[in-house]
């Protein structure tokens, strides 16, 4: 574990969650006397590699504000260990779960938000909904995760079209048919497994958190926030992948860091309203 | 085994993980970022190379450069600055003073930076700035042209005449619909050999310049790096097994620097080793130059290959140049 003061209230651990037999990669952005603490639940872990960045300086935004975040990879992916072919959908499920359990268990008794970015609004959905944290946020998550999966494998099929001939190259529905045979195919460098595809069958978001809009449930608030192309590179432009692998001299015009402080503090707001105000009232 | 590290450079917290295996030696291999991409690179690449290596003796470290991945800073306005600013070895300085760190505070005796196109040229400019402690050099598809925004500023001051404008515009049109028909031709492969043939032999009789678009700085310092004996093992991905350069970075740099680094060319994949089992491809390479040079137990690693287990493989890396000392 590694802990460094990086102003004079907010300070970063990294360490190492043992879940299972595997260990999870989490880093906490912290302040004193937080008023809510938030698990962010990343995107898919290929979604990953765009978006890293701008995930991690919205966690370090909100502990700059008093908000503890904790950021975290999913098991098979990124930092934390396992292999990733042998994952799936409710693994993941699992460690949103478990690393919500987790982050309710420390740092203190400020209120617990669940807030998840595509993949990860939808396993946060799904823990939310059994009745885990204070709070839900989710950042454009998928109706479904065989929606997600369709939509990652456009990767699949553009690399297809530069690299093979008209003749060799498979259609979407062949690839998920072969995936349902249990035939793994490679995307993007990871191995999508059937167990992938299977697990990926009846995980999809409750009907009435399927909307862009604000809710409560059992007194307990919720967002559906829909990302748009502004916010590139938080969501995926079908630009940044050719402009990540510039394998040609010319990069085609790419934002890498631009201020999202309005967006930023705009979802700091929401929270501020409907979470840490309605527990200092009720703790008054 | 894995482990968070957290390092302050320069004010900034910057975020990395260490690999170690069952047998530790005194040996390190640090990777730097490629690109914008986190440490982990992409489809994990990192990561796997890492696991394997620590398996194999080697302490190994992947750090994220200031504003990138976990780390602390600010990065520039649009990718392509980014890319500028590391082609121009504005991460060296950072990449060194880490290395230093990393040496120090592990007790380790020397350490081999390793990066992927941005990640090797970081590799690349930061030996000059620790020439005794590095051991060698792992550069993964290192790109020697300077990149640039598509919309360079100033582009629109110069408009083209429309009629000019259209004439391209038709070649353009010419040129991809031939193309398509070539593509979807029987003698397809016959039609790209002959003009591949073509073209490397028009390359043969005419005087190769250096491009304009040369990244002469890094050319140099890695011709110094090279001649100061500091041994490096050069991977390089081959798209399409026809493909030929509009020039022998290669070649150019074999007539540089003769000896003391090897090029391996992994055809079939992409720049990112992604497709086509390119990163096994890869490990395999590495591995099997480490046994060669710098093992933490020079001569023990006879078994590399079967060990990353080589059944999957739908590669065969080429051996262009093998330099010897």
């Amino acid at each position: 574990m590694a802990r460094l003061q990086n102003s004079s209230c907010a300070w970063e651990t990294a360490r190492y969650v043992a879940l299972g037999s595997e260990r999870v990669y989490s880093i906490v952005f912290g302040c004193e006397r937080p008023l809510a603490k938030v698990l962010l639940c990343g995107p898919f872990p290929a979604d990953r590699l765009y978006s890293l960045a701008a995930w991690v300086k919205w966690a370090r935004f909100l502990a700059k504000n008093g908000i503890l975040a904790i950021r975290f990879d999913y098991r098979g992916t990124g930092e934390s260990t396992g292999t990733f072919t042998e994952m799936n959908f409710n693994y993941w499920l699992e460690d949103v779960r478990e690393m919500a359990r987790w982050a309710a268990s420390e740092f203190g008794h400020a209120p617990l938000v669940l807030h998840g970015k595509e993949m990860g609004g939808l396993l946060a959905q799904k823990v939310f909904a059994s009745g885990g944290a204070d709070g839900l946020l989710m950042w454009s998550p998928p109706v479904s995760a065989r929606e997600l999966l369709r939509q990652g494998l456009t990767i699949r099929l553009s690399m297809d079209l530069m690299m093979l001939k008209p003749g060799e190259r498979k259609s979407a529905e062949t690839y998920l048919s072969d995936l349902a045979a249990g035939r793994p195919i490679e995307v993007d460098g990871y191995t999508w497994s059937a167990g992938l595809w299977q697990s990926a069958a009846d995980l999809a978001l409750d009907e009435k958190f399927a909307r862009p809009r604000e809710g409560k449930e059992l007194e307990r608030p919720w967002n559906h926030v829909l990302l748009g192309q502004e916010l590139v590179p938080l969501v995926k432009s079908p630009r940044l992948l050719r402009v990540m692998n510039p394998r040609s001299a010319l990069v085609p015009d790419s934002p890498l860091n631009p201020d999202f402080t309005s967006f930023f503090q705009l979802n700091l707001n929401w929270l501020h309203e409907n979470v840490v105000k309605p527990v200092v009232a009720c703790n008054a | 085994m894995r482990d968070a590290l957290s390092i302050e450079i320069d004010g900034l917290c910057l975020h990395g993980t260490r690999h170690t295996g069952p047998n530790p030696s005194r040996r390190g291999i640090v990777f730097f970022n490629s690109g914008a991409q986190p440490r982990s690179g992409r489809g994990e690449l990192y990561v796997q190379l890492a696991d394997k290596l620590a398996e194999h003796g080697f302490a190994c470290f992947r750090f994220d450069m200031p504003g990138l991945g976990d780390s602390d800073g600010e990065l520039p306005a649009r990718h392509v600055d980014l890319y500028q600013l590391i082609q121009d070895g504005g991460h060296a300085a950072c990449a060194a003073r880490l290395t230093q760190v990393l040496l120090d505070m592990h007790k380790l005796d020397d350490m081999v930076l390793a990066g992927i196109c941005g990640g090797a040229m970081t590799s690349v400019f930061a030996v000059p700035m620790l020439p005794k402690r590095i051991s060698g050099l792992v550069l993964l598809d290192l790109l020697f042209f300077s990149v640039r925004p598509r919309t360079a500023p100033g582009a629109q001051e110069q408009p083209r005449s429309s009629w000019r404008d259209k004439q391209t515009r038709r070649l353009a049109q010419w040129k991809a619909s031939i193309h398509d028909k070539i593509l979807t031709s029987r003698w397809e492969p016959q039609i790209t050999a002959l003009y591949h043939k073509l073209k490397r032999a028009s390359k043969a009789i005419l005087p190769q310049r250096l491009p304009a678009d040369a990244n002469v700085k890094l050319l140099d310092v890695l011709t110094s790096v090279l001649n100061a004996r500091i041994p490096a093992l050069l991977i390089s991905a081959r798209p399409t097994q026809h493909t030929t350069p509009a020039f022998d970075y290669w070649a150019h740099l074999r007539q540089r620097c003769p000896r003391g680094w090897e090029l391996v060319q992994i055809p079939g994949t992409t720049h990112s080793f992604v497709e086509n089992g390119g990163s096994r491809a890869v490990l395999e390479t590495i591995l099997k130059w480490l046994s060669g040079h710098g093992s933490p137990h020079r001569g023990a690693l006879p078994a590399v290959l079967d060990t990353v287990g080589s059944k999957h493989t739908s590669f065969s890396p080429e051996y262009v140049s093998a330099g010897s000392e």
